[in-house]
Order: C-alpha cells, then structure tokens, then sequence
C-alpha cells in the first residue's frame, strides 16, 4: 500500500485533536490494538474513522436512519473482525473503508430485494443517474478530489460515481448510462487512473 | 469464464462485482502481482473518493457503538494454521514452537490472551485427533468450484468429522463457511481457513457437508450456492 499522503478534511482533523491520549494517532496501532480487545484503542479508531465512514453510508444509503445503522455494523464488524487486519498487508484506514463501502452496498441490495418483494411495480433502485452524479460534485468536500473528478471525461466520471457512490454493480452502471459491459469497465479503469494520478496516490 | 478477468480490476477497485466474480478475480489477483500494484493503487483512490463525502455522525451514535462493542465477542486470531500434509506426530512439536512464537510475537498484553487461546486449541487438537486416528475413520476429497480442494475424515463412531480445506483462493471481506446439511437443510459448522482442521461434531442424521462463500463474519443461513459438497 502506497504511505498516506491523505490531508485530513477539516472534520478528521476536529476528531483528532480531541484524542486527548494519542496525539501521534497512528491508525494501524489503533486497529491493532483493537484486536486485542482493547476498547480505548476502538473508541479512538471510531472517532478518527466515524466520519469517513457515516459520510460514505449516508451517500450510499441516503436514509439517514438506515445509514446510522450500517455505520455501527460497520464498527461492530471492525471490532469482531479486527484480528483479520495485517498492517503488513495494507492501512487500517483501507480496510475499514473497504469493509463499510461493502457493508453498505450489501444493505442496498438487502433493502432492495426486500423492497421488491413488497411492491408490484418496478423498483427502480435510486433517483435518476444525473442527479446521483450531479449531487456528488455538487457535495463534494474535498477540493482535490472534485479538482481530479473535473478531469475525467463525462463517461468516466459517470461510471466512477455510479460505482462508488452509488452502489450500482457494473452491469446497472451499464444499464444507466445506456453503454455496453467492455466499455463500462474500461472507463472505470481509465477514469481511476487518471483519479489516481490527479491525487497522486502511488501504489 | 470467457472474460478477460483483467479488465475487471477497475470494477473491482470500485466495489462493483458480483460475490462470485470477486471471489474469481481475487484468484487471478494472487497470481498476478503486476494487477496486484494496480489494484492496490485503485483501492487507495476509492478511498480517496470515500473521505470526500465525510460526514460527522450523530453523537449518540458513539456511545452506542462503544456499548454494543463492550457485549460483542471479538473473533479470534488463527494462532497455529495445521498443516494438511504435515504427519499427525510431529503436531505437539510445532504447537509448541507455535506457542513460543505467538507468546513472543504478542507480548506481555497479550500474553493471557493468548495462552486461554492456546488451551482452547489444544482441547480442540486432542478431538481432532481423535477423528484423525479413529478405525472406522473415512477419508473423502473433493474439488472445489472456486478452486482449492476439501478433505472430509468421518468417524461414525465418534459421531464427529474433521474437514480440512486448501488452496483456496484468498477473499477480501468474504468468507468461506461450513455447513451440515440434513436432508437439504443446513446448520453452519463455522467458518473455513486454508489448513486449518474443522472439528465438526453431532453429525450424525447429516448426509453432508457444504462449503459456501458468505459475507465477513459468515451468515446465519447460506447466501450463495455451494463451492462443492462431500456425502458423509
């Protein structure tokens, strides 16, 4: 994994510094110890990791309930699970944002299947793409990211947030945006590249 | 599969594929550094993507999340992985070793931790090997779908059975998980790793064992189809 040259969005930074007993916060140790059963170490793995990840189930999500809810499923995973963590293998701050980005799209599906059981119409699993996409830029917080998501093209940045923000698997973004499979998955690829490169994230 | 399975790692980076396409492209991904770097590199930028939409959760929330932690009992570290292949005499020696390792590598915090950890794994070993070495003890292999192979050892008298799997391809947030089926109806006998020996007792009325690819942390009932299955 590539080292963490992430700034911290103002709101990582407020939680941080109110971590009274680990001013050289170092997240790995955090999960680590976490493993360990040790609840101070959760508690402050939580208040670096809880906006990060409540911000990415409430956009996926969207109902503010439900997404409360999958943020402490997400914790609670975390907690049970955290032995499975290896800093060797990667960051804690990856894995607890993988873990919640699948835990989140999981309750979509969850929430859809159940959705379509109880109605007779066709459910049509969200508001319509331009919205969703429109939405993302409009909120984005970081200026980086919304610089880069700037300089992708139209496809590429369709694909990317219906993807990732949105929770549609592959096949649905193709569906959406009314292109076949192959070009789909070439424009996500295309567009992380150039995401990855505009960031700088090296891997 | 006709599909290039290379093309998928942008779909896979975003969280896109399918269980059983991540489950395959996972595969590929240990076998491929090179899609290994980009992948690793594309995670990195979906994080990326994740802090941007940050959003403070409300208060209450902590607190509940910290008192839900403080009754949730966390799952426990594979301290020895067995060896399949590895003769049944020489165990006792490489658990000890294993033991030092684990005791050395975790230090004094950890040390009570593991050393309960250690005692519930010797009890475990001694039934195990009770399977392992019983006469009427049947041996089964299969193959699985995903790949990796299955090893059951039956002991009708014991009512117990040991599975082993191996080769398993390795899955990020996904599990392998075990199941007794009796007449079609399974009951979870817990989940599966690469070498480990399952110790699988009651099995008596099962007509047989199932191996599923289920969500971290495994699941109440099997949410996909079986990898592959072996008759008791």
């Amino acid at each position: 994994m590539p080292p963490t040259s992430v700034p911290s969005s103002p709101d990582d930074k407020r939680h941080l510094s109110s971590v009274d007993d680990a001013p050289a916060l170092d997240l790995d140790d955090l999960l680590v110890r976490t493993a360990r059963g040790d609840d101070q170490a959760f508690a402050a793995l939580y208040d670096a990791l809880g906006s990060s990840v409540h911000g990415l189930t409430r956009r996926l999500l969207r109902n503010p309930a439900r997404a409360e809810e999958v943020t402490q499923e997400v914790f609670l995973q975390v907690w049970r699970t955290a032995t499975r963590f290896d800093p060797e293998r990667g960051r804690a701050k990856t894995w607890v944002l993988v873990l919640a980005h699948r835990r989140a799209v999981d309750a979509i599906r969850h929430d859809q299947a159940a959705s379509d059981r109880e109605d007779n119409y066709d459910w049509v699993g969200g508001p319509d793409h331009d919205v969703v996409s429109e939405e993302v830029i409009v909120n984005l917080e970081h200026e980086q990211v919304r610089r880069c998501m700037d300089g992708l093209t139209e496809l590429q940045r369709e694909s990317v947030n219906l993807a990732y923000y949105g929770g549609y698997t592959y096949p649905e973004v193709a569906e959406l945006l009314d292109a076949n499979l192959a070009t789909v998955k070439t424009r996500m690829r295309d567009g992380l590249i150039r995401l990855r490169d505009c960031m700088g994230v090296t891997a | 599969m006709t599909i290039d399975l290379h093309s998928l790692v942008g779909p896979y980076a975003l969280d896109v594929l399918e269980p059983d396409e991540r489950t395959e492209f996972e595969a590929h991904l240990d076998s491929c550094p090179t899609c290994r770097e980009e992948v690793d590199g594309f995670i990195a930028t979906a994080v990326r993507l994740g802090e941007a939409v940050a959003q403070d959760p409300p208060d209450a929330l902590r607190a509940r999340i910290l008192s839900a932690a403080a009754t949730t009992p966390q799952e426990r570290p594979t301290v020895v992985p067995m060896r399949r292949k590895r003769p049944l005499r020489s165990r006792a020696v490489g658990l000890v070793a294993a033991a030092a390792m684990a005791v050395a590598a975790v230090g004094v915090t950890g040390y009570v931790l593991e050393h309960q950890q250690l005692q519930d794994y010797q009890a475990q070993q001694s039934d195990v090997e009770a399977v392992m070495t019983a006469a009427d003890a049947q041996i089964a292999d299969t193959e699985l779908s995903g790949g990796g192979t299955m090893r059951l050892v039956h002991s009708s008298k014991l009512d117990a059975a040991v599975v082993t799997v191996s080769s398993l391809p390795t899955l990020s947030d996904r599990v392998y998980q075990l199941w007794t089926m009796r007449e079609g109806v399974p009951t979870s006998a817990g989940l599966l790793e690469n070498s480990d020996m399952t110790y699988v007792s009651d099995v008596d009325g099962a007509d047989q064992m199932a191996v599923t690819v289920e969500p971290a942390g495994g699941s109440a009932k099997p949410t996909s189809l079986p990898i592959g299955t072996v008759a008791l």
